[in-house]
């Protein structure tokens, strides 16, 4: 089960992914065209899924389901990292692409704090 | 002849005591009776009130098991979608039509905790019911009795999970605090002190069902995003190959979203559910002769509010 100061580092990785699906969710909605529109919500599912390790982490009811969960988080950071070389590719406008970037490194941060 | 009138005031005055005491225990006849036809007339009333509360009671339970339910299939939709998008741009990779789905943020196991969380409640509203039927039924039945010291045991492991960890402590010791009462709900002489006894424990476990209820909902709206961003790429491919023949999709894809994840309002109308819950039983706490009724209509008319929505959104 996590300690509370490992739920706030959760509850932050969880607020940061949150912020950087919804900036590309504008992006998803803007898009004119299918490829773009494919390879960002290719990003956004990655992003989500990486949402859902952090929510199974966060309802974990005992310590070794706690551990299993930060384990996993933990080995797909690097992952994480390299959807965002592939967002900065994707996204056109740079400041946006930034914005995205800076709340997943702010995620990965919190993570690693587990 | 003085012997005679002496005899005569005797039975004179003895008759006239005789009349007045018979008039005496009529009029005591009465007023005992009208006592005890307004004391029935309030405990029906209570009991009434009390068999609604109970049945309030299981109807939010059963449309906080539908969205449980919902949440657990919401995931399953989008875990299987979401490789059908991958399948559907031509990846190579195993893409099973009937894959069974295993549940990672609502498991299995975590569900059945939540379902004890919800039979606290029911049980306590059994409860309640059994105190108001009086002599003939004061009894819950061994099941009952049996599921809720099994749910008192998780409590006193610390088995139930607030959303907020700080919150877990007090969470259980709610727990435990309404199973004893369920477990010992015989020592209640009356409804009013049973309900007061609990009250500020069913008001914890209604707060973190409350909470459990909202952080479900963001995730669901979550998942239906992702769905929708893959919606989206479909229809603009659909519109590059079939042009103004892709309205005809974009109508589809409208519509399929909210058959597969339930709405927002659901979850809210079911949050007011419990809080009529709970203001329900403060007005038992409160009432007298069966007092509680506009407390009690609202808790009825919401939960059956709630499961019809559950109802017509499955």
């Amino acid at each position: 089960m996590p300690t509370p100061s490992q739920q706030i580092n959760l509850a932050s990785a969880i607020d940061n992914i949150r912020a950087a699906e919804n900036l590309l969710k504008q992006q998803i909605n803007a898009a004119n065209d299918s490829l773009t529109a494919i390879k960002l919500s290719n990003e956004f599912n990655n992003l989500d899924s990486f949402l859902s390790e952090l929510l199974h982490a966060q309802n974990s009811a005992d310590d070794a389901s706690f551990t299993n969960a930060t384990t996993a988080l933990k080995s797909h950071a690097s992952g994480l990292q390299a959807d965002e070389a592939t967002i900065k590719g994707i996204v056109d406008d740079v400041n946006i692409a930034a914005n995205i970037i800076s709340y997943i490194t702010q995620a990965l941060a919190f993570i690693a704090k587990l | 002849m003085v012997q005679v009138l002496r005899a005569d005031k005797f039975y004179t005055r003895s008759w006239a005591f005789n009349e007045r005491s018979i008039k005496v225990k009529n009029t005591l006849i009465i007023i005992v009776t009208a006592f005890a036809l307004s004391g029935c007339a309030g405990l029906t009333q209570m009991q009434d009130t009390v068999t609604k509360f109970d049945q309030g009671a299981h109807s939010v339970s059963t449309a906080q098991m539908s969205l449980f339910h919902q949440v657990q299939a919401a995931e399953c939709n989008r875990n299987f979608y979401e490789k059908a998008f991958d399948f559907s741009q031509g990846q190579q990779i195993p893409f099973d039509l009937m894959e069974p789905c295993t549940n990672k943020e609502l498991t299995d196991d975590q569900l059945a905790i939540r379902q004890k969380l919800m039979d606290t409640i029911t049980l306590y509203a059994d409860a309640i019911q059994t105190l108001a039927n009086g002599t003939d039924d004061t009894n819950l039945s061994t099941n009952s009795k049996s599921v809720a010291s099994n749910i008192q045991n998780l409590a006193k492991q610390q088995g139930f999970t607030a959303v907020t960890s700080t919150d877990t402590s007090a969470l259980n010791a709610a727990v435990v605090a309404i199973t004893s009462m369920i477990l010992d709900h015989t020592k209640y002489k009356e409804i009013k002190e049973a309900a007061s006894a609990v009250q500020q424990e069913l008001t914890t476990v209604v707060a973190e069902l409350k909470n459990e209820n909202t952080n479900d909902i963001i995730g669901l709206e979550s998942k239906k995003t992702a769905f929708s961003n893959q919606l989206k790429a479909a229809v603009l491919k659909s519109r590059e190959t079939r042009g103004v023949a892709s309205f005809l999709d974009v109508v589809e894809a409208h519509n399929f979203i909210p058959s597969i994840f339930p709405s927002p309002q659901n979850a809210d109308q079911l949050n007011k559910a419990l809080d009529a819950l709970v203001a329900a039983n403060q007005a038992l706490a409160n009432a007298k002769n069966g007092g509680a009724i506009p407390e009690i209509s609202d808790l009825i008319s919401r939960a059956q509010q709630a499961v019809t929505l559950f109802n017509s959104s499955k």
